[in-house]
């Protein structure tokens, strides 16, 4: 444990000179996060060379990972709950589905984005007036509505049946699910950075301000509406981004990837990671993905487990992973001090 | 015409089970705040209960009576689990969200592993027993599903205005901390909540398991559309819950009946999106003022 370093008073901050970071905790290593990200997914990749059950498995988690972490952005930095968001999975999966193969992954990315923006836009102006469970709600409708459309708009969607031969993204010369999975590593490590750069910034510290204290950050000159849309529009994005991760995955595009389930799972994800923390979609997604993967010796009775974990970490534990750790930590560290003395 | 008819009277059975889903979550929300996302399984599990007991011959009443019980020990159970984390504060939305979430996740891969995933009917008291409409005919059953709504809307009702208990329920709705320095015994209060929640969903699971064959599965689509109803009914209006109820099931049955099955399907979720934007507060409801503290 390194000595307690002298901590600067509060007056000392705002008087220290205003460098990159205005009035921002100085030191904030946005990179560290992306640079261990892509460091472990090459030693699983290079080292670990996991079989080709638990690469599905990681690529799964890495691909829910990246769709969590602008649920986090909206439910850890807005505080907003959204019911809905396997709207913007299947907008993602969808046009990566229609558009990969023709036109090429950067327009099929780019369109299935555009196109769950759009929507999360459309659909925040509308509901994001809403007080909290009505908004959760009407997300909920929306997330059931979205589903019904992919079952029966066959012309888009081509129903139950899905779309299959979706290609996948190539990167680094390599094949198959590998290939998927560095891909999902490096959008994942994209993601995380522009999470961290939007928490040290101006538009991140709104949303922050506004998840507490509305009226106050209304009257601080923040305009928290427009910063609710602007976390709905993000977490859209990476939405989009997970959905077009799970359809190459998966080797095609099914509504059934796209239910009120995988909304949920969403939701779940950074919530039991710890709401807003960096770690927390990564964490969450290992949780929620991996977990009752290798729950199946539990049998029948393995997503029992799962649901049984997921209102207790609710109810007792709720800033969820991250609470587990800090609680762990500081009993360590006060068990060491004891010993020490 | 009397095509229009029927589909009225269809509807208004659907409706009642509609109503009956969304009393009980407006029961909950109006007796301790909590949003329950789980009450489409305590349905889906007393109606299951029922299909069982019944099955092993002893009749469509023991069998009503072992889903009360079912859904009365799963609200017993859930209201122990949820007081412990409440009885000082008022739990955040995505807590409660989530927590509901993760009971609804649990109870319907218990009835999956504990009744199957084969949709099960349970046969009605009533069944044979029709009621002429014009030239087709409307299974009784539909009548009873309206008559039972309307009496656990009128108990409600009457016990959350003339009962001590049920005053003391609306004063824990209105702030925990006042409610206790007013003498309420605030954890009790929220297991009597959930309680009540699990028999109005046990009586609406039984009764529903007539109408449509339930599978572990139904509980979400119930629970959407039971939400879809209190919420269009303000969410903390009895009244209001049966409204929607029958707001729900009357365009379900309409849309089915005229148009095709997709749009019956999503009539419940475009209902509940349409008065969400055009009346935020529900039919039924206030709009409420944000009190800045």
């Amino acid at each position: 444990m390194t000595a307690p370093t002298p901590v600067p008073t509060t007056a000392a901050t705002a008087a220290a000179p205003r460098g990159a970071t205005d009035g921002v905790p100085a030191r904030h290593w946005r990179w560290t996060q992306p640079a261990v990200i892509l460091l472990v997914g090459a030693l699983v990749l290079l080292v670990l060379r996991p079989g080709p059950f638990d690469l599905r498995v990681f690529t799964l988690v890495a691909a829910y990972a990246v769709a969590a972490v602008g649920f986090n952005v909206l439910v850890g930095f807005s505080g907003v709950v959204s019911v809905g968001n396997a709207l913007f999975l299947a907008a993602g999966g969808y046009a990566w589905a229609r558009l990969a193969v023709p036109q090429g992954p950067v327009v099929a990315l780019l369109s299935g984005i555009a196109v769950a923006v759009v929507l999360a836009v459309l659909a925040g102006m509308l509901l994001l007036r809403l007080r909290a469970y009505y908004f959760a709600v009407g997300t909920l409708a929306l997330g059931t509505l979205g589903t019904i459309v992919a079952r029966n708009w066959t012309g888009l969607t081509n129903g139950d049946a899905g779309i299959t031969g979706v290609g996948f993204l190539q990167v680094f010369g390599l094949t198959g699910v590998t290939s998927i999975f560095a891909a999902a590593i490096v959008i994942l490590a994209l993601v995380c950075l522009l999470q961290e750069t939007l928490r040290t910034s101006p538009i991140g510290l709104s949303m922050l301000v506004g998840r507490y204290d509305p009226p106050m950050a209304g009257a601080l000159g923040v305009r928290v509406p427009a910063m609710r849309i602007v976390a709905f529009a993000f977490s859209a994005v990476t939405a989009a981004l997970g959905g077009a991760l799970i359809v190459q995955l998966a080797g095609g595009a099914f509504p059934d990837q796209f239910t009120t389930t995988a909304s949920i799972n969403l939701l779940i994800i950074p919530i039991i990671g710890g709401r807003g923390w960096r770690w927390a979609p990564l964490v969450g997604a290992l949780i929620v993905i991996a977990l009752p993967e290798y729950l199946r010796f539990l049998d029948d009775y393995r997503l029992v487990v799962y649901g049984a974990l997921v209102t207790a970490v609710a109810l007792f534990l709720p800033g969820g992973a991250q609470q587990a750790f800090r609680q762990s930590w500081s009993w360590l560290r006060s068990r060491a001090r004891q010993v020490r003395r | 015409m009397g095509q229009l008819t029927y589909f009225l009277a269809i509807g208004l059975g659907i409706g009642a089970v509609y109503a009956l889903a969304a009393l009980g979550i407006v029961t909950l929300y109006t007796g301790s705040g909590l949003a329950n996302f789980a009450q489409g399984d305590l349905l889906v599990l007393a109606g299951l209960v029922a299909v069982t007991v019944a099955g092993a011959g002893y009749g469509w009443f023991l069998g009503l009576l072992a889903g009360l019980l079912a859904t009365a020990v799963a609200g017993l159970v859930l209201g122990l689990l949820f007081v412990r984390p409440m009885r000082d504060r008022r739990l955040d939305v995505d807590v409660v969200v989530i927590g509901t979430l993760g009971v609804a996740i649990t109870l319907t891969q218990l009835s999956g592993v504990w009744f199957g995933r084969q949709p099960q009917r349970l046969s009605s008291p009533l069944a044979g027993v029709s009621i002429p409409v014009g030239d087709l005919r409307v299974p009784a059953h539909y009548l009873l599903l309206v008559v039972v709504a309307v009496l656990v809307f009128l108990a409600l009702r009457w016990f959350g205005r003339r009962t001590d208990v049920g005053l003391q329920l609306r004063a824990v709705a209105g702030g925990i901390q006042a409610a206790r320095d007013a003498g309420v015994r605030v954890g009790r209060m929220l297991v009597i909540a959930w309680v009540i929640t699990g028999v109005v969903g046990g009586i609406a699971g039984v009764l529903v398991a007539s109408v449509v064959p339930l599978a572990p599965e139904s509980g979400l689509p119930l629970g959407v559309n039971g939400f879809a109803a209190a919420i269009i009914g303000g969410l903390a209006s009895p009244g209001g819950a049966v409204v929607g109820g029958l707001v729900v099931g009357l365009s379900e049955s309409l849309a089915g009946g005229y148009l095709n099955d997709a749009v019956r399907q999503s009539i419940a979720p475009l209902v509940l999106l349409i008065v969400l934007v055009v009346r935020p507060g529900g039919l039924l409801g206030r709009t409420a003022t944000a009190r800045v503290a």
